[in-house]
């Protein structure tokens, strides 16, 4: 019975800081809004890794982790040594999860700043929020419907110029160009409002998502965060989170309960993501490291 | 409509290691003619029962005993932990045959250790003695069968079946259908599907089986959190708990006749501590 083994996804990029080994203690994770059915405990496991040094975390070969070479030195806030990171999100309606986001950023939680907001819809909630926050908005794609809008390299261009690190799709309706998937490798999110790879695919969003989740009987559901990679749809999950479907749910109150945890949800994810917590297994399954306890995973 | 909600006390599954569910109960609002009988008014959507025979207030005086036939492949965990059930008192009903395509399989040992005839099925050139469908059916008929409980089972189930049981079969699956559902996707193969997809939640479901195989609507589900360092054998064994209490908790419903279809064709369980509500 072979045991998981990590790769970080920052050991080969020699300008990454390493994060400094914090003391243990007990992770106390925020109760999410899912504990009025359940008290999920967040349960964080640990992997066997090899410590050189306090100030530096190796990533041991044998453990099939690939060594992580770096000479900057670090303080104990973690903040001190990672950078501040650059965030694209994506919108095609209102917006919720980016405006959580957003606010999440003003408010210090998420180590990063949104630079630019993507619409495939003029005038969309979301960017109407982005203008109202001195976020510049892009307009892609190029359609009959919207002749502004940019070609796909000119998107990954406009975002080079931004510095963008990472790509949220918070609501977006349109294909992401390829163009842009191989700009950003392990860089690009995506928020789905089920438990993939239950109810995903094509012609599954908004709310038709839930209505099916309501006709199967599915007893749970709830949101799923995962990278985009080439094959859109089968991109590794990297969060979820689960809520209870009640026998006498509609689709608009599903959608409200699933919604809550959403915007839960994308916030630590979004943290952990700034924070450069995550971590690749080996058999390619991102992994969130625990702040408080960096042997710890989930 | 207005909707009471209780939390219910309902026996602890062992997914309250990780996760305290509150078994939420949902009441619909229904018209009680008479404390004996429960009606369902058909405005909110819920079918009328219509039932004539009387009952005391214990349900069991009213409600007659259920025969089980439970097919099984392999070890027959399912199946003992439900036998078990039955005799215990739990659930209302009795294992009358057991089906299985392998003989000697250890559900198959089990049952005849415990006096439950065993019947082979389906006839095929590693087991020739086995029956054919509408034999099958005629055996099944011959036990007064009133659910069958598939619980393990690899063989396709025959349509003559499942036009003779309509909404009498049950299956149970080890992982949150319709996700890693489908051909090829049973025992330790949905456990790797899972880890290797990075899902974190998992967990069994009980469903029915209709003509359209494993599409059959969604009765009951359990869920248990995948860990990231989990390896397939240990969430399949995490699973294997929900499977255990999951089967019982149902099979005890349906033969309480707690079973009730939705207005959209989902069923549900109905509380036995309260009628009017449903999960």
């Amino acid at each position: 019975m072979k045991a998981q083994s990590l790769v970080s996804g920052f050991c080969s990029n020699p300008t990454t800081p390493s994060i400094p080994n914090t003391k243990k203690s007990i992770f106390q994770a925020p109760t999410p809004p899912s504990s009025a059915y359940f008290s999920q405990s967040r349960k964080w496991v640990s992997f066997k890794i090899q410590h050189s040094a306090p100030q530096r975390v190796w990533c041991n070969k044998q453990n099939g982790v690939e060594e992580v070479n770096d000479g900057t030195s670090h303080g104990n806030d973690l903040e001190y040594g990672v950078r501040r990171k650059k965030l694209a999100v994506f919108v095609s309606g209102g917006g919720s999860n980016f405006r959580s986001i957003h606010k999440a950023s003003l408010g210090g939680s998420v180590h990063g700043d949104i630079v630019v907001l993507v619409t495939s819809k003029r005038g969309c909630g979301g960017s109407v929020y982005a203008i109202d926050n001195g976020i510049p908005v892009v307009l892609f794609p190029k359609t009959k419907d919207e002749p502004d809008g940019l070609a796909p390299n000119d998107l990954v261009a406009e975002l080079r110029k931004f510095e963008v690190d990472f790509v949220l799709l918070a609501g977006y309706l349109k294909l992401i160009p390829v163009e842009l998937i191989r700009a950003y490798p392990r860089s690009i999110l995506n928020i789905h409002p089920s438990l993939l790879p239950a109810f995903g695919g094509k012609g599954y969003y908004g709310m038709k998502v839930h209505k099916a989740v309501i006709a199967s009987g599915a007893r749970y559901s709830g949101p799923t965060i995962h990278f985009v990679d080439e094959h859109y749809d089968t991109g590794r999950i990297l969060a979820q989170s689960v809520v209870p479907v009640l026998a006498k749910d509609t689709a608009e109150e599903l959608a409200a309960r699933v919604l809550q945890e959403e915007h839960r949800l994308y916030v630590e994810v979004t943290t952990a993501l700034c924070e450069e917590r995550i971590i690749w297994r080996e058999d390619g399954v991102p992994l969130i490291q625990s702040k408080e306890n960096p042997s710890e995973y989930r």
